[in-house]
């Protein structure tokens, strides 16, 4: 079996040291690159190419633990080893306390175990990077299912005859969720109110704002508010909780009659919904736009009324959907192609969502830079 | 200046001139995108603290994502509170159809020609 190189760095400033150091190694012919640096400003130099050091305390430029606290803080900092003298057992000691791997007493150290002690630290430091990257990543796959549950929650329609089909999928290469956010809740009335929203940007501010604007909805929705106040208020609570100046949100509210044969909704800067029958796209009346959310003080916000014919379904999106690119055009998507490929895809049923989603991302000649948020009402009497 | 973004292979161009005393123009070209809209907001920032006009010409601009309208958002509240005067030049439909499809178009001061803006 082939041994592995290790790339080793010597941080020594004694000649001598550093000769003895060479003939162990050679001795028992250890599969090590070895590089060398006097000083402690010259090893951080030098730290990024080796995968275990070698570290005299007693530096030129450094004293005490201060070496190995310096080369420990530095990102992805490799196994460190601590030479002590014969005199310093108890410096190695602390040295070791201090995060090195392990310590070895000058002049009482053969080859075999100078090479032992180098292998040893190298893998115990693999191991340890990879429990910290499980770690990582168990945290990772935590927040996500917390945001998950903040941003796309289980809807409030037990008993409904409405169903709910929702997608969801992030942006870019990220495994975490963005800004848009959905919401549907039934009133006992049989009234049924959904929400999609879309805070501008990326990251976990515009996540953590998403999941408050959501919580506010489902509350003022719960209570009872009117749909012509929710988006007014809604407005007054990101304003209050957003963590720039800039940062507005784009929503889509709907609220279908308990009769389901007409539906109000309201857009603040969002995306039109689209009504579908069988393989129809049915028109929607025309409509001014909104502001989004965050922009005007004091801004009133009116809905528009659409009557639903029977079997219908409505498609609230996040503009993730229409921005994607199309080969040879500088254009993007765009509403009027995505109506052309959701026409084409409604033929086969109504099971559409993931192919148009991956349509769109094929066209785009990969992942979409934008979340994508699809939320589907469908008539279920 | 130019800003490359490394993913898509596309870019933002910005440039500045002073056609009179306290008017500033700022000509952008290319996709403003969540990549180049910092780049933009650095200008933006920048010159409005000036105060006086302050014109946006987006004559050249390809795309204009919703990070880029934030941007122009937080620079007309800045505007506002430098009593400076925020006029944006929007011709092209990749500007005119994202400022309509989100109802933006009534926040900002839009004109057809950086003379008009200027006038």
């Amino acid at each position: 079996m082939r041994t592995k190189t290790v790339r080793v760095l010597l941080v020594e400033d004694d000649d001598g040291d550093a000769l003895l150091v060479e003939a162990l190694l050679e001795e028992v012919s250890a599969p090590f690159v070895l590089a060398r640096a006097r000083t402690l400003a010259e090893s951080e130099r030098l730290l990024g190419d080796a995968e275990c050091v070698l570290l005299d305390l007693g530096l030129p430029d450094s004293t005490g633990l201060n070496a190995l606290h310096r080369l420990l803080s530095k990102p992805n900092a490799p196994a460190i080893l601590v030479l002590t003298g014969r005199d310093d057992e108890r410096e190695g000691i602390t040295a070791v306390a201090a995060g090195a791997e392990d310590y070895l007493v000058k002049g009482q150290v053969d080859g075999e175990l100078l090479l032992r002690g180098v292998r040893y630290a190298v893998e115990r430091r693999r191991s340890e990077d990879a429990q910290r990257q499980l770690r990582e990543a168990k945290l990772l796959a935590a927040e996500r299912a917390r945001l998950e549950r903040g941003l796309l929650p289980p809807p409030l329609l037990q008993n409904s005859d409405v169903d709910l089909e929702v997608r969801y999928q992030p942006g870019g290469q990220r495994m975490l969720l963005g800004g848009d956010f959905y919401d549907a809740v039934g009133m006992p009335d049989g009234t049924v109110h959904a929400i999609i929203g879309d805070v501008c940007g990326h990251g976990p501010d515009e996540a953590a704002l998403g999941v408050c604007l959501r919580i506010a909805w489902r509350a003022l929705v719960l209570s009872g508010a009117p749909p012509e106040k929710v988006l007014q208020t809604l407005d007054q609570v990101l304003v209050a909780e957003r963590h720039g100046d800039g940062i507005f949100t784009t929503a889509c509210m709907v609220t279908v009659a308990p009769d389901r044969r007409s539906a109000r909704y309201f857009l603040a800067g969002h995306p039109e919904p689209l009504l579908m029958v069988g393989d129809r796209i049915v028109d929607l009346p025309q409509s001014k736009i909104g502001v989004p959310l965050g922009v005007l003080p004091d801004y009133a916000w009116t809905g528009v009324d659409v009557p639903l014919p029977s079997g219908w379904s409505l498609a609230c999106y996040t503009d993730g959907l229409i921005e994607g690119r199309v080969p040879d055009d500088i254009d993007r998507l765009g509403v009027e192609r995505l109506c052309d490929i959701l026409h084409r895809h409604l033929r086969n049923g109504p099971n559409w969502m993931d192919s148009v989603i991956a349509e769109v991302t094929e066209l785009n000649g990969g992942a979409l830079d934008d979340d994508v948020a699809i939320l589907l009402l469908k008539d279920g009497k | 200046m130019t800003v490359q973004d490394p993913r898509a292979e596309q870019t933002i161009a910005l440039s500045v001139r002073q056609p009179a005393p306290g008017a500033t123009v700022l000509a952008v070209s290319g996709e403003v995108d969540m990549v180049s809209a910092p780049t933009l907001r650095d200008a933006l920032v920048n010159g409005i603290g000036d105060g006086g006009t302050f014109v946006v010409d987006m004559t050249g601009v390809t795309f204009l994502g919703s990070a880029g309208l934030a941007v122009l958002v937080e620079a007309a509240r800045l505007a506002q509170r430098e009593n400076a005067a925020l006029k944006v030049v929007a011709t092209a439909r990749a500007v005119t159809r994202p400022l309509e499809a989100t109802g933006l178009g009534e926040v900002f001061s839009l004109h057809d020609s950086v003379d008009s803006a200027l006038g």
